[in-house]
């Protein structure tokens, strides 16, 4: 009954007029960049963050949640029409997707993949709904040794979602924790690694170096990548599934559902291996497997549904714990502080309208998706004629006076061109950002509560241990690391990469 | 692509994984760097750990996982070895727009500093024509006022200083 009470209450501040408005604009703008070649939700979010400040937290927050979903649907559009996935969680929709729009089936793979993402998103706002409270309670109840060690979990998890070397990975994360201690000591009142420079005393710009990183490394990256527009534009013939197709569909939709639920908890886990692993036990429980890569329907139907599971459900350790699980995750908790919320199990009580109103209009994003994208697909279409020469220079000075806004000072315009460098360093060198940024924003966090936690045990570092839950945390991380590192799980991370690699 | 690759890069024979090598040890000067630094602050016992504390062991944990990459490297080579290039150009062309736009927007303003930003990132792609060039940069000066400066009222200065005291 509590549950349906909260529902209620997030319905109706969902339903407000103004976060309507924003949900819808959101939603808008994550197709748009979702079909939009080389603009990707991570870059978009950290443009709109300055613009989302004179909002209300809850209609900034409806708006960034709309465009990391939105950029899910958009992005298996162009999959599917063009051969070209535009986020990396469609990657495998390619494989049989463009193969059902070869063959004339275009229209009925877009409502494929319209049908069971919306399913899968219904399906994750309501487990997001089910299990957020109890999991919240369970947070209040961890003290510093238990949340330092989930952190450990989180960002060892993180490293999933990058490519290549492990090892390499790890060496990101503890580069970005590093960075993330630059500015101000909370507990000493010290200033560290700021150089005395009196910008970098707050710290550094996370938009900035967001901006660097992804925005500007990424615009580089595909110039050099050269003609990344593809050419043949399937035309949409019908929209309307066959019997046939709903009969085989449906299966289909609820395994994709129930794997992105399951890999979406786990920090990490996301759309990308939720819709591998759909796609490969897809192929395996088919009685004709031979029909995959050539157009099988389940081959959509699953692997769309696991990502957009998915990628609800990596909301739950953002808005449960204050941990966010992946890089857009991290942003919306950017976004948070920026409102002076601080994520964690705590806003559930402290702010229920935000929390419970995010989830309700996560469902209402999905319905609007639903009409959005299946009428509207030959608008979509056209985008993708526009050349990137055309919207690089737009995506640059978007991007400066993002960056700008967040606190007017022109210094952060230079630090983000500093980050593009390192970004672009990176790129070049093959190593993932996105661990570096995660450990940029749990830094702080991480050092308080390591610290806090050894004041405890007065110095002590079996506390770590001896605690029974931050203990098992620990385990989790040492599984995990070992399973990353094992060969046949390397493998089929390859297989993951390999198509969105930029050299 | 009329840039040539800048850099010759290793040929795909090479026994060790250069790039990685690379990158193993810029992780073993910037730990080091971050625990030579996280020394001047106080690093104390852990009971009472000062400010220095966690960023010395992160510095070194990093020296070490630097001192493990490089290892490994020279052991395997690089699978993607030859693909290795640079473009100067683009990487330019993207990257200086960025500078100028932070030394302008003061002085000159925003429509000003976002149509010399556009000029300039054409320089990153040789397929843009100059005429093109013009007509993108003055499109997106006019939609970056009307959207940013008007409809989101962000706080930034607009037009440039000397144009503001010569209305006076």
């Amino acid at each position: 009954m509590e549950l349906l009470n909260h529902l209620a209450l997030g319905f109706s501040t969902a339903l407000s007029m103004q976060n309507l408005l924003y949900a819808f604009i959101g939603c808008l703008l994550g197709t748009l960049i979702g079909v939009l070649p080389g603009l990707g939700p991570v870059a978009t979010m950290s443009m709109l963050l300055p613009a989302t400040f004179t909002l209300q937290p809850t209609a900034a927050l409806i708006m960034l949640a709309g465009i990391y979903y939105g950029a899910q649907y958009g992005g298996s559009t162009t999959a599917i029409l063009v051969k070209l996935p535009g986020e990396s969680s469609s990657v495998v929709t390619v494989l049989d997707g463009h193969e059902m729009a070869r063959r004339g089936r275009a229209g009925i793979a877009l409502t494929t993949a319209a049908v069971g993402s919306f399913f899968a998103g219904t399906v994750g706002t309501l487990v997001i709904a089910a299990f957020a409270l109890p999991l919240a309670s369970v947070a209040l109840s961890f003290g510093p040794p238990e949340y330092f060690a989930l952190m450990v979990v989180g960002l060892i998890g993180s490293i999933v979602l990058a490519s290549g070397s492990v090892l390499k990975a790890i060496a990101m994360v503890v580069l970005g924790l590093s960075l993330g201690l630059v500015g101000t000591d909370t507990q000493s009142g010290v200033e560290r690694f700021t150089f005395d420079t009196e910008e970098l005393v707050d710290g550094l710009n996370f938009v900035a170096v967001t901006m660097g990183v992804f925005g500007l490394a990424e615009i580089i990256a595909n110039l050099e990548k050269h003609g990344s527009v593809g050419s043949e534009i399937t035309r949409v013939s019908t929209l309307f599934p066959t019997r046939e197709d709903w009969r085989r569909m449906w299966p289909a939709i609820l395994r994709g559902t129930g794997i992105g639920t399951v890999l979406g908890i786990f920090p990490g886990g996301g759309p990308v291996i939720s819709s591998l692993t759909s796609y490969l036990v897809e192929r395996r429980v088919s009685k004709n497997p031979e029909e995959f890569g050539k157009g099988a329907i389940e081959g959509v139907a699953g692997p769309e549904s696991a990502n957009n599971a998915a990628a609800q459900i990596s909301f739950i350790p953002m808005l449960t714990l204050g941990i966010p699980s992946n890089i857009v995750m991290a942003m919306m908790a950017g976004a948070m502080m920026m409102h002076s919320i601080q994520p964690g199990p705590q806003v559930m009580t402290r702010n229920p309208e935000l929390f419970w109103g995010l989830i309700a209009s996560m469902w209402i994003g999905n319905v609007m998706l639903l009409v959005l994208n299946l009428p509207l697909v030959g608008i979509w279409v056209r985008f993708l004629t526009i050349p990137y020469r055309f919207l690089y220079p737009a995506i640059i000075v978007f991007c400066c006076i993002g960056v700008y806004s967040v606190n007017n000072t022109v210094f952060d315009i230079f630090q983000a061109a500093f980050w593009g460098v390192v970004g672009y360093g990176f790129l070049k060198l093959k190593l993932e950002p996105a661990p570096m940024l995660l450990g940029l924003i749990l830094g702080p966090m991480m050092e308080e509560n390591f610290r806090r936690a050894l004041v405890l045990s007065r110095g002590d570092f079996g506390i770590f241990v001896s605690t029974p839950v931050a203990c098992t945390f620990l385990v989790l991380a040492a599984i995990l690391l070992v399973v990353l590192a094992s060969p046949a799980l390397r493998k089929k991370r390859e297989v993951a990469f390999r198509e969105e690699d930029p050299a | 692509m009329t840039d040539t690759p800048a850099s010759g890069e290793p040929r795909g024979g090479s026994r060790t994984n250069i790039r990685d090598q690379i990158a193993g040890m810029l992780f073993v000067l910037l730990g080091a760097a971050i625990a030579y630094k996280a020394r001047s602050y106080t690093v104390g016992p852990p009971s009472n750990s000062g400010a220095g504390f966690f960023p010395f062991y992160l510095g070194l944990l990093l020296v070490g996982l630097g001192v493990a990459i490089t290892a490994v490297a020279s052991f395997k080579h690089d699978p993607d070895a030859e693909r290795f290039s640079m473009h100067p150009r683009t990487f330019l062309g993207v990257l200086l727009p960025v500078v100028i736009f932070g030394i302008t927007l003061v002085p000159a303003g925003l429509v000003l500093s976002a149509f010399i930003a556009v000029m300039l990132s054409s320089y990153a792609s040789p397929e843009v024509t100059f005429r093109g060039a013009l007509l993108n940069a003055a499109v997106l000066s006019v939609i970056v006022l009307v959207g940013f400066a008007m409809i989101l009222g962000i706080q930034i200065p607009v037009w440039p200083n000397v144009l503001i005291e010569w209305l006076r």
